[in-house]
C-alpha cells in the first residue's frame, strides 16, 4: 500500500512538473512571438495619417510643389543639436524635435527623390560640415551678386586715391610739421604736437580699417561684410568730423593765436589747404556708402550660427527656417521659457514648402492694393494711420514671406502705379472703396472715385486683368465705384445700398441684433464647391467679413465670363441684409418688445439668405475675384498677428482673429497666379484654435465638472438602487 | 463565443450592481472634467483634446483600471464560486475572455461619456476629427492592455488588494517610471525602455497617426498577458 501510495505521489509530481513545463514553454514561446512580432513592427516604418489636415503626411499643396519643382534641386538639411550636456529630459524633448524634423525630410526626399536632397548637420560638432555648408552657401549667384556693390565700396576705399593716397598726404603733414617745430615732438604740448599726435591717430585709424577689410577680398572663406563696409563708413564719419574740426575751428583758433610762432601759422595755413578737400571726400563717400542695400547673407549666417534650424536651399538661394517658425506654441497663451515638446504643434510643412517655393521662385508676383485717399495701409500701427483698421502691415509680411511682392497705390494722387523692383511676372489688383476724408465733424462723404482714375486703373490692369475688387456697404458713398464695370463686363452686381446684419431669435418674428457685432460682422459663411476653398473646410467657421453687402450674379452672362461662387451667406433666418442700414438701426434702438429688449423684425423688402458674399469670373485669361466685404477683411485687426491680453491666464497671446481671412486671400492669390499647384501650403496647415466668451467657457466648465459628473452619480445610484430591489 | 457573451453579460451587470463602479466612474469624470474645463478650455488653445488624451487619461487610468479589475478572479477565488465556473462546460479561455470584455464594455461606457469634451471643442472649435478617433483607438488598446495587466494580477492572487497593489505598481512604472528611467540609460537598453513605455507608445496616436509599432505592441502584449492569465488559471487546476 505505501509503495503503492509512493508510485501515486510520484507520478502526480511527474504530471505536475510535466504539465508546468508545458505551461512554461508554450508561454515562453508565446512571449517569444509577441518579442518577434514587436521586433518587426518596430523595423517596419509602418504609419497611416488619419488627420484631416495631414499633419503627419504630405499635404496635397507640397505633394504637388514637389512635382513642379522642374530642374531645380533643392537641398534640405537638419541643423536640430543633439549633445550629451544637457538633462537627459531635454535629450529627449530634443531628439523628439529633431526626429519630427527628419522624419518630416525623409518625407520630401521620398515625394521627389531626383530634386530633393537632406541631410542632417550637428550644429555643435558637426563644425567641418557647417563651414563647408557656409561656403557653399556663400557662393550662390544671389549673394554673390548681392554682395559685389559692398567689395566695390571697399575696393573704391583701398584704392591708390583713396586710402594710400591719404595715408600718403598725412604723411606728408607729418613731416612739414616735424620740419617746422623740430622739438614738438618732444614737447607734445605745443601746437605742432598736437597736431602731430592727431594726424597719426587718423592714419592709425585708417591703417586698422585697412587691415580689417582687405581680407574680404582676398579670402573669399571669411565674411563681415556689411561689417567692414560699416568700418569704412564710421572711418570716413570720425575722420570726415575730426579733420573738419581740426582745419576749420583748431587751426583757425591757432592762426589767430598771438603765442603761435609766424613759421608755424605758415604752415598752419598750408595745412588747412591741404586737409579741407579730405573733409569733403569723406563726406561724399560716406553718403554713397549710406545707400548700400542691406545683405541678405548677413541673415542667412546669422541664422546658422544658431541651433534647431531648417536650411532650405536651391541653386539660386537659400533660407533658413527658426525653430519658432516650424515649432510655434499650440497654447499662445503659455510662457514660452515654460514650454516643452508637447505645448507646441509641429507645423514644418506649413514652414518648408513655403520656403522651397521662395527659393525656386526667381521672379516674384506683384500684389498691387488700389486705395483712393486715406492713410498709408503699410505704416506701423499707430504712426500716424487715421484709421487703424485699415492698417494691413501684418498682411504685407505674411505675403512678403510667401514671395510676393507688396506695395500699394493711392489713385487719388497719382494716375500710375509705383513701379515694382524688380519688374514681377504678373501684378495682382487688391481694389479698395475710397476712404472718407476726414473733417472737424468726423468722417465726410468722399468725392468716390472719379471716371477718369477709374480709367486709368482699368485700362493699366488691362484685358487680362487680374483682380480683387473688395466691395463692402459704405455710408459715404453707397454707391459702388465699379459697379457698372462689374456688371457690364463681368454680370456680377453688388448691392451697395444694403448691409447684412447677424441676429439672434428673441420671440415669435423678433429678433436681436448680435451684440458681438452682428450690425456690422458676418461670420456664419459657406464655401462653395471649388479648388480655392476644397482645403479650407476647416476655417469655414473662422472667417469674419465686415460690412457685407449681399451680391448677385446676372443669369445672362456676358459672352465668355463663367462666374462662381466661393463664399456665401446660406439660407439662415438669422442672417439677412436690409436696405438703409442707418434709419434702419436707428429704428432698431428704439423700438421695444415686452422685456424692455430692442428687436427687429423682418419686412419685404429685406434680403434673404442665399447670395454670395466671394464670387470668382473668369473671361479668358482675365480673372476677378469680388468680396461683398469691405477692406477691413484682410487688415491687421483680422488677419494680422494681434496681440492681446488673456485675462484667463494674464499672458499676452499673438494669433489671428480671422484664419478663415488670411487662408482664403492666399489660396486666391495663388489662383489668379495660376499657381493652383500651390493652393493649401501656407496656413492651411495652422491647427484651429478654440474661440469662446468667459460665459460660455463657465458655462462648459460647469457642465463637465460639475453637471456631467452628478448625472453618472444620479444614474448610478438609481440603476444601483433598482438592481437591489 | 456564445458562452464567452454570458460570461462578459454577467460581468458587465456586476458592475451595475456594485456602487464602486458608480464611485469609479464619478472621479473618473469629475477630475476629468476639472482638468479640461479649467487646465485646457479656454480661447487660444488648440481646438483637439491632445492635452487630456496625451497626458492626463493614460495616467489617471493607472489608477482606475486596477480598481476595475482587482475583483475579476480574486473575488471567485475568495467567495469559491471559482468551483462551480472550473466545474462549469467553460473552458479557461473563455472565462478569461469573458472577464476581459465584460471589463472593456465597461471601460468602453466610461470613455463615451469622455464624449462630452469632444462636443466642447466641436462647439467653439474646428477639431481634427481623424486625430480625435486616433486618439479614441489608442485609448482603447490602452484601456485593453491595462485590463489585461490587472486581469493577470487578479488571475494569480485571491486578495483583491495584492491585485490592485500589483497592477498598480506594474502600469505606474510602464507608464511613469520608463519615461524616468530611460533618461539614464544609453544605446540599445534606453531604446528597449523607450519600447515598454506606454506614454511614448501612445502618443503617436494623439497626433492622429496609426503607427504599426503601436498598434502592434499594444495588441500582442495585451494578447500574451490574456494568454498568461488562461496559463495561470489553468494551473489552479493541476496544482
Amino acid at each position: 500500500m505505501k509503495k503503492q501510495g509512493e508510485e501515486a505521489v510520484l507520478k502526480y509530481t511527474t504530471r505536475h512538473w510535466t504539465v508546468g513545463l508545458m505551461v512554461g514553454v508554450s508561454v515562453l514561446i508565446a512571449g517569444v512571438l509577441m518579442v518577434l512580432l514587436q521586433r518587426w513592427a518596430f523595423a517596419a516604418p509602418v504609419k497611416w495619417d488619419m488627420t484631416s489636415r495631414r499633419v503627419n503626411s504630405l499635404g496635397p499643396g507640397t505633394t504637388a510643389v514637389l512635382k513642379h519643382l522642374g530642374e531645380h534641386k533643392i537641398r534640405l538639411t537638419n541643423l536640430y543639436y543633439k549633445s550629451d550636456y544637457i538633462s537627459k529630459e531635454q535629450q529627449d524633448v530634443q531628439e523628439r524635435y529633431r526626429t519630427a524634423v527628419n522624419d518630416l525630410l525623409r518625407l520630401y526626399q521620398v515625394e521627389n527623390p531626383r530634386n530633393i536632397e537632406t541631410g542632417w548637420i550637428n550644429p555643435l560638432t558637426d563644425q567641418a560640415k557647417l563651414t563647408q555648408t557656409l561656403e557653399r552657401l556663400r557662393n550662390l549667384p544671389v549673394f554673390v551678386e548681392e554682395r559685389k556693390p559692398y567689395e566695390a565700396a571697399v575696393e573704391a576705399f583701398l584704392k591708390e586715391d583713396m586710402y594710400p593716397a591719404f595715408k600718403t598726404a598725412m604723411q606728408e603733414v607729418l613731416q612739414e610739421l616735424r620740419a617746422a617745430d623740430p622739438d614738438s615732438e618732444l614737447t607734445g604740448g605745443s601746437t605742432t604736437g598736437q597736431l602731430q599726435r592727431a594726424v597719426r591717430s587718423w592714419i592709425q585709424n585708417a591703417d586698422a580699417v585697412a587691415e580689417d577689410v582687405s581680407g574680404l577680398l582676398k579670402n573669399t572663406a571669411t565674411s563681415g561684410h556689411t561689417k567692414g563696409v560699416n568700418g569704412i563708413k564710421s572711418l570716413y564719419s570720425a575722420l570726415g568730423e575730426s579733420i573738419g574740426v581740426v582745419a576749420n575751428a583748431y587751426i583757425d583758433q591757432q592762426l589767430k593765436s598771438e603765442v603761435v610762432s609766424e613759421d608755424v601759422k605758415k604752415v598752419l595755413g598750408s595745412l588747412k589747404g591741404q586737409l579741407t578737400p579730405w573733409v569733403d571726400r569723406f563726406t561724399a563717400e560716406q553718403g554713397k556708402l549710406q545707400n548700400l542695400p542691406s545683405l541678405e547673407w548677413d541673415n542667412i549666417e546669422s541664422a546658422l550660427r544658431g541651433n534647431n534650424q531648417i536650411l532650405v536651399e536651391s541653386e539660386h538661394r537659400a533660407k533658413v527656417l527658426p525653430f519658432e517658425e516650424v515649432w510655434p506654441p499650440a497654447d499662445e497663451g503659455k510662457p514660452v521659457g515654460e514650454m516643452d515638446f508637447k505645448d507646441r504643434r509641429f507645423a514644418g510643412q506649413g514652414a518648408i514648402t513655403p520656403a522651397i517655393m521662395q527659393v525656386i521662385d526667381e521672379q516674384k508676383t506683384g500684389v498691387l492694393f488700389v486705395r483712393y485717399g486715406g492713410a498709408s495701409l503699410f505704416a506701423p500701427a499707430g504712426m500716424g494711420a487715421k484709421n487703424q483698421q485699415l492698417t494691413m502691415t501684418g498682411l504685407k509680411d505674411e505675403l512678403e514671406k510667401l514671395n510676393f511682392q507688396v506695395a500699394e497705390w493711392d489713385l487719388s494722387k497719382s494716375q500710375a502705379p509705383p513701379p515694382f523692383q524688380p519688374t514681377p511676372k504678373r501684378t495682382i489688383y487688391i481694389v479698395l472703396r475710397p476712404w472718407p476724408k476726414m473733417g472737424p465733424q468726423g468722417p465726410q462723404p468722399g468725392e468716390g472715385i472719379g471716371p477718369g482714375e477709374r480709367l486709368a486703373l482699368l485700362s493699366k490692369m488691362g484685358e487680362d486683368a487680374r483682380a480683387i475688387f473688395l466691395t463692402g456697404f459704405s455710408v459715404m458713398s453707397p454707391k459702388y465705384e465699379f459697379n457698372e464695370y462689374l456688371k457690364t463686363k463681368w454680370g456680377i452686381e453688388v448691392d451697395g445700398s444694403a448691409l447684412t446684419i447677424s441676429a439672434q431669435p428673441s420671440g415669435p418674428g423678433e429678433w436681436q441684433l448680435d451684440q458681438r457685432g452682428g450690425f456690422v460682422l458676418v461670420t456664419n459663411m459657406t464655401f462653395g464647391e471649388d479648388e480655392v476653398t476644397k482645403g479650407l473646410k476647416s476655417l469655414e467657421q473662422q472667417m469674419v467679413f465686415p460690412m457685407v453687402t449681399p451680391m448677385s450674379v446676372d443669369k445672362d452672362l456676358p459672352e465668355g465670363v463663367s462666374v462662381k461662387t466661393i463664399a456665401a451667406v446660406p439660407k439662415s433666418e438669422d442672417v439677412w441684409a436690409v436696405h438703409d442700414p442707418l434709419g434702419y438701426y436707428q429704428a432698431y434702438a428704439q423700438t421695444r418688445n415686452s422685456q424692455g429688449q430692442p428687436y427687429t423684425s423682418k419686412t419685404p423688402n429685406d434680403i434673404s439668405g442665399p447670395f454670395p458674399t466671394v464670387v470668382e469670373g473668369t473671361k479668358g485669361k482675365a480673372r476677378v475675384v469680388v468680396f461683398g466685404a469691405d477692406a477691413q477683411i484682410f487688415s491687421d485687426v483680422w488677419v494680422g498677428p494681434v496681440v492681446t491680453l488673456n485675462l484667463s491666464t494674464g499672458q499676452l497671446e499673438a494669433r489671428r482673429r480671422a484664419p478663415g481671412n488670411y487662408a482664403l486671400l492666399t489660396n486666391l492669390l495663388y489662383s489668379l497666379d495660376d499657381r493652383s499647384e500651390w493652393l493649401n501650403v501656407g496656413s492651411p496647415l495652422d491647427a484651429s484654435v478654440l474661440a469662446m466668451n468667459d460665459s460660455q467657457r463657465t458655462a462648459w466648465q460647469v457642465i463637465v465638472v460639475g453637471l456631467w459628473p452628478l448625472l453618472a452619480l444620479i444614474g448610478g445610484g438609481l440603476a444601483w438602487y433598482m438592481r437591489r430591489r | 463565443m456564445g458562452r464567452v457573451w454570458t460570461i462578459t453579460r454577467r460581468e458587465l451587470l456586476c458592475f451595475f450592481c456594485s456602487p464602486i463602479a458608480y464611485v469609479v466612474l464619478v472621479v473618473f469624470l469629475a477630475f476629468n472634467g476639472y482638468i479640461f474645463g479649467f487646465l485646457h478650455f479656454r480661447s487660444g488653445t488648440e481646438s483637439s483634446l491632445r492635452p487630456l488624451f496625451g497626458y492626463i487619461l493614460p495616467l489617471v487610468l493607472v489608477f482606475i483600471i486596477p480598481m476595475l479589475t482587482m475583483r475579476l478572479m480574486s473575488e471567485e477565488y475568495r467567495s469559491g464560486t471559482i468551483e462551480t465556473l472550473m466545474t462549469a462546460p467553460v473552458s479557461d479561455a473563455t472565462v478569461i475572455a469573458g472577464k476581459f470584455l465584460g471589463t472593456f464594455l465597461f471601460y468602453v461606457l466610461m470613455l463615451l461619456t469622455t464624449l462630452i469634451y469632444a462636443a466642447a471643442v466641436y462647439a467653439f472649435g474646428s477639431p481634427d476629427f481623424g486625430a480625435l478617433w486616433t486618439g479614441y483607438l489608442g485609448l482603447l488598446l490602452l484601456g485593453a492592455f491595462y485590463i489585461s495587466v490587472g486581469l493577470f494580477f487578479s488571475t494569480c492572487t485571491s486578495n483583491q488588494i495584492v491585485a490592485v497593489v500589483c497592477s498598480f505598481a506594474v502600469l505606474a512604472t510602464l507608464a511613469f517610471l520608463t519615461g524616468a528611467i530611460s533618461q539614464h540609460v544609453e544605446g540599445a537598453t534606453r531604446v528597449i525602455v523607450q519600447h515598454v513605455s506606454i506614454t511614448y507608445q501612445f502618443s503617436e496616436f494623439v497626433q492622429g497617426a496609426i503607427n504599426l509599432n503601436n498598434l502592434t505592441f499594444f495588441v500582442t502584449t495585451t494578447l500574451f498577458l490574456l494568454f498568461v492569465s488562461v496559463k495561470v488559471l489553468e494551473s489552479k487546476r493541476w496544482r
